[in-house]
């Protein structure tokens, strides 16, 4: 499936005066996630909104799973599944009787939607407490809930808005493993937000980084963190000599490389195999106590960037 | 369609049963209008009041006006709740959770 389900083409909305989005181009392949970063405000919410159809465009279109927003949301409603920024559980009803509620919403058969229920509320752990009503849960459990929900009739495209939000860190990563397999096995589409730089290095194939309504980095994770700054290796060790550093620089895939006593710092190109380097230095008769290669994080990328648009802003040079 | 309608009512009692404030705005407006209409008035216009068409009319409006300041009541409860959007992104059309919440109030106001 090499389909695209959602297209993007100057997708704006604008609220009075805030550009809440503007002028957003993304394509994201079937069968894929796309994390969607950014601060706070930065349109994440409003862009899953317009997505969904539940909000019109200011300007420009969107596509998703081949129909427009505006005049097919129909279509792609019936087809997604979505956790939007709050997890709209109805609080007076048990945990049961919400799910139950979205299994005839969805035309589930009766038997099927009992044997759905059980499953996915013994997966989350809280089958026990399926009778409470969902008042009485806290905010992680009703935040599993709302994901139950929303995987609830298996759709081909979720939109999960801050998914992970609330949950405690052996929860969100065994969310992750869950989306993982959803989308390895079952094909499913995934866009989702969020604000947590390990969630979406671990889980996405494209991430887009928005800020005040404007896409300003898309790529891979990799992509970004090479965009950002280059890889490096660190060695601790001894016999660091000039004939070692002459050889290292020689290298192709080698920037530069200088010692501190017993370290020696390489910049490389790009993300390449340090095998290579790492033998070079022993035949050259370096002991290696330790080699460490680091690589800009998401993080540091992220922020880089957010920044540099902060500093753009005020720079007019 | 009717299915749809159907699930909403499902939820909307279940929902009530649990706690029936949604309804007692709806009882306040009909108080209203019955001073209004069935008191107010007649004092005022005297026994030709009751056998004008005008008021016979007016009786005719009643659970009208109380099952829509309940749906209103509802949907306003939805939005402030903020289960109303999870339920427009589902793939409920926006007349089925209209009528499916008209329809299951009508004869709750009836009783
Ligand atoms: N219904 C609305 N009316 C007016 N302004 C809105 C509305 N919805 C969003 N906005 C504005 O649009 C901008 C983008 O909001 P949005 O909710 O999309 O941000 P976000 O990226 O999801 O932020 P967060 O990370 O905090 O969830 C904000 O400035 C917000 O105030
Ligand atoms: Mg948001």
């Amino acid at each position: 499936m090499a389909s695209t389900a959602i297209k993007t083409t100057n997708l704006s909305r604008e609220f009075g005066a805030i550009q809440a989005l503007n002028m957003l181009s993304i394509e994201v392949p079937a069968g894929s996630v796309f994390g969607f970063l950014g601060p706070n405000g930065a349109g994440k919410t409003t862009t899953i909104r317009l997505l969904l159809g539940l909000l019109e465009p200011s300007q420009g279109k969107a596509t998703v799973l081949g129909y427009d927003s505006v005049n097919q949301a129909d279509q792609i409603r019936l087809q997604s599944g979505a956790l939007l920024e709050h997890n709209g559980l109805y609080e007076r009803l048990s945990a049961e009787n919400n799910l139950e509620f979205y299994g005839r919403v969805w035309r589930i058969p009766a038997a099927e939607r009992q044997v759905r229920i059980r499953e996915l509320l013994t997966n989350l752990g809280l089958w026990e407490r399926r009778e409470e009503p969902v008042s009485n849960w806290s905010r992680g459990m009703k935040q599993k809930l709302a994901m139950a929900r929303a995987l609830f009739h298996r759709p081909a495209l979720l939109f999960l808005d801050e998914p992970t939000a609330g949950l405690d860190p052996s929860s969100a990563a065994r969310l992750r493993d869950d989306l993982e397999k959803l989308v390895e096995i079952e094909g499913v589409t995934v866009f989702l937000n969020t604000h947590n730089l390990a969630e979406a290095e671990r889980l996405c194939q494209q991430i887009g980084i928005i800020r005040n309504g404007r896409l300003v980095a898309k790529g891979s994770p990799r992509q970004l963190r090479a965009q950002a700054g280059n890889p490096q290796m660190e060695v601790t060790g001894l016999g660091f000599t000039g004939q070692v550093i002459r050889a290292l620089q020689d290298r192709p895939e080698v920037v530069s490389a200088a010692h501190h006593n017993h370290h020696l710092t390489i910049h490389l190109r790009e993300s390449v195999d340090t095998a290579p380097l790492v033998s070079l230095l022993v035949n050259l008769g370096v002991q290696v106590d330790e080699v460490i290669k680091s690589q800009s994080s998401l993080e540091e990328v992220f922020l880089s960037l957010v920044n540099e648009e902060e500093n753009s802003g005020i720079n007019h040079d | 369609m009717i299915n749809d309608i159907l699930s909403i009512m499902w939820k909307e009692i279940r929902e009530l049963i649990l706690q029936r404030s949604g309804l007692r705005g709806g009882w306040i407006g009909l108080l209203i209008l019955i001073a209004v209409f069935g008191v107010l008035f007649p004092l005022q216009s005297g026994p030709d009041w009751l056998v004008t068409p005008t008021t016979i009319l007016m009786w005719a409006w009643v659970p009208f006006i109380l099952v829509n300041s309940v749906v209103a009541d509802s949907f306003a409860g939805e939005r402030e709740r903020h289960t109303l959007e999870t339920l427009l992104a589902s793939r409920l059309s926006d007349q089925a959770i209209l009528i499916g919440k008209f329809v299951q109030q009508s004869p709750m106001v009836g009783e």
